[in-house]
């Protein structure tokens, strides 16, 4: 059905737009630019990883130790990081993620892996609705829960629908925020905004007919249409661990929605506008940045702890300054400040060098390239401080009696 | 006295910001603290509310020493700045930025009652309550940012020249709104340039001097002092 290798990139685009997500708090809603991320993230790899392995905690358990070990440094460290302004934060911040890669080949070497890391961890296992390892599967069709694993199949192409549903959209929305970024920069030059956006159009039209080879290729090294082998993909393992990341995905962000929301959200918001007005509100500006790191970094922890109990293994490379790299442009590509931007950079940089693959070497050129132009023209990323409105604006008014909440 | 200053200092590195500044200020009182640029009157501010740390003196508010207190917490007890510059949300609607003032509490309809206090008090923003802070005029962004910290019923409102870069029109409006309020029996200190306004309608004032109270006293006499009409009423 799927191609395991693709689905391998699936899972990978849950975890880092987790990550997006997360640093975006600090970033975007917070407006800090404290770039040890990646050092959060791998904290709660390892502590998750190390629980488990060497004393045998179930991985739920391991997973929650990971976050709070990643939120108890967090704040520890944000103490006195945080009382930086600027660049310096910046440059503390980045020293404090190498700081910590380089932490682990000094830790014992029995419990933390040395420079090579750790492997064999265990792996979460999700066992949605009745899913069987493929090798047990003709055995277990045959067995008294049979009958679930056979609606197994239709209850996975349900939700594989529903997925790509949502990609299209969110690829759909990357298109229309570039063009409506497109118009507002028309309409401030002299070019003009309409102009611009129908040339954009019209490349992207004729870009779509050029490559559009390039993307029936993907299709087709994305799905299998071998009816034999979609009866082994329903069953995969890894389709059920993909929808238990989306499930707690979908679960951070109702958790993240409501943290905006709240008087923390508010306080992190007034303060990326206006330190000193938000001090004039009374707010206590500086407890609220290190409660916003401590629950940004717990996150990241908690992202660390899938990917490690999902590659299985481990190593201090897996966090390095490629990572953060990556890191940074999800957030920055995506849009600071969005939820929606943070969805639509973990997914495009999860994907961009699969999409670019037919470039070869080039690639990296390309990829590059693109990103130091968006990046100069497009300081704020492609849905910086906006949402995409699921529900349309008329009705949201109708649906809530008191039109205008605080943003 | 409500809000008192004891020999205050501060010091920015080697620049020595306020070399001992000592200034009372009446419950009821309109206190005005008036000087050239650089003078050192938003450090004063800044110093009393904690926004910078002073090198040495007290400052008092009723009658307790809050030197050095962290600013939320005078916020809390009823200290209110209005700083220069306005310090508006631009892109939060009216009635969000007044909400915002009333951030810490949480009983919703005392939050109601002052937004209905602050709008009678000022109309205009009333009338624009869903309109972006960002696109009212700088009149308008002035009388937010003093309507915001209403919200807070502060016992001393302090004010950070809330005249600059304003035109003449809305600047005698402003000063009529700080007259209004000291009729409802508000505690104010003033700091401003514009110094023939505010000692128009202070009781009290100082003038201060690189850091220094260079006269005092009340502002009917200082109007007439020849020193103060040389160098701030222009001759
Ligand atoms: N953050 C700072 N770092 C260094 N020096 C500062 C800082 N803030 C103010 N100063 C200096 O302290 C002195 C007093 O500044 P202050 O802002 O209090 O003056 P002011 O009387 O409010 O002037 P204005 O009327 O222009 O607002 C000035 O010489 C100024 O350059
Ligand atoms: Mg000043």
């Amino acid at each position: 059905m799927i191609n395991p290798y693709y689905e391998q990139i699936l899972i990978l685009t849950v975890i880092n737009i987790i990550l997006a997500l997360s640093l975006n708090l600090i970033m975007g809603y917070n407006g800090l630019f404290s770039i040890a991320h990646h050092g959060f993230m791998a904290i709660g790899a390892y502590g998750s990883a190390v629980l488990a392995l060497s004393f045998g905690a179930p991985l739920w358990l391991a997973a929650l130790v990971g976050m709070a070990v990643a939120a108890v440094i967090a704040l520890l460290i944000g103490f006195p990081v945080l009382r930086l302004r600027g660049d310096y934060l910046a440059i503390a911040t980045l020293a404090l993620g190498e700081i910590v890669r380089k932490l682990w080949p000094v830790l014992p070497e029995q419990y933390f892996g040395g420079a090579i890391g750790l492997k064999d961890i265990p792996q979460f296992q999700a066992r949605i609705w009745a899913n069987v390892p493929v090798s047990q599967l003709d055995q277990a069709l045959s067995g008294p829960q049979g009958w679930m694993i056979r609606l197994n199949g239709p209850m996975n192409l349900i939700s594989l629908v529903i997925t790509f549903v949502l990609l299209l959209i969110l690829v759909g929305m990357g298109l229309w925020g570039i063009s409506r970024w497109l118009y507002r920069l028309g309409e401030r030059t002299r070019l003009g905004g309409r102009p611009l956006v129908i040339a954009y159009w019209v490349v992207l039209g004729v870009g779509l007919l050029v490559y559009y080879r390039g993307l029936l290729g993907f299709a087709e090294r994305m799905f299998w249409f071998d009816r034999a082998l979609s009866r082994q993909a329903f069953a995969s393992d890894q389709w059920a661990l993909f929808l238990l990341f989306v499930a707690v995905l979908f679960l951070f962000t109702w958790v993240v929605m409501n943290y905006l929301n709240s008087l923390y959200g508010r306080a992190v918001k007034a303060i990326r506008e206006d330190e000193v007005a938000a001090a004039m509100l009374g707010l206590n500006t500086f407890r609220y940045k290190l409660i916003n790191f401590t629950f940004a970094s717990m996150w990241a922890g908690l992202a660390g702890s899938l990917f490690a109990h999902y590659q299985l293994s481990i190593s201090p490379e897996d966090f390095n300054i490629f990572k953060l790299v990556d890191l940074l442009l999800m957030v920055v590509l995506g849009g600071m400040g969005s939820i929606t931007g943070s969805y639509l950079g973990g997914i495009i940089v999860s994907w961009m060098p699969e999409v670019l693959r037919f470039l070869a070497e080039w690639r990296l050129v390309v990829y590059a390239l693109t990103l130091v132009v968006l990046m100069i023209f497009m300081p704020q990323g492609i849905y910086g401080y906006r949402e995409i409105r699921l529900i349309p604006t008329w009705l949201r008014r109708r649906l809530s009696r008191q039109g205008g909440e605080v943003a | 006295m409500v809000l008192e200053t004891e020999d205050l200092r501060v010091d920015y590195g080697h620049v020595r910001a306020l070399r001992g500044v000592s200034l009372k200020v009446r419950r009821g009182s309109l206190v005005t603290l008036i000087g050239a640029n650089g003078a050192g009157k938003s450090t004063t501010l800044k110093a009393i509310i904690g926004l910078v740390r002073p090198s040495g003196g007290r400052v008092f508010f009723e009658n307790r020493d809050i030197t050095g207190r962290p600013t939320h917490k005078l916020v809390a007890q009823g200290l209110s700045l209005v700083p220069e510059g306005r310090h508006i949300f631009p892109d939060l609607t009216v009635r969000e930025n007044l909400k915002l003032g009333a951030l810490l509490i949480r009983d919703r309809r005392e939050e109601e009652r002052r937004l209905a206090e602050v709008m009678e008090m000022f109309p205009r923003l009333g009338e624009r309550l869903n309109q972006k802070g960002g696109t009212l005029s700088g009149g308008e962004q002035q009388m937010l940012a003093i309507a915001r910290a209403l919200m807070q019923k502060p016992k001393v409102l302090l004010l950070d020249e809330p005249s600059l870069g304003l035109a003449p029109n809305l600047v005698q409006l402003i000063f009529e709104k700080l007259e209004e309020l000291k009729r409802g029996g508000a505690t104010i200190l003033l700091v401003e340039q514009n110094a023939y306004q505010a000692l128009r309608i202070a009781d009290y004032a100082y003038v201060l001097e690189t850091g220094r109270i260079a006269l005092e006293g009340p502002a009917k006499a200082l109007a007439e002092d020849r020193r103060v009409i040389e160098h701030y009423l222009g001759g």
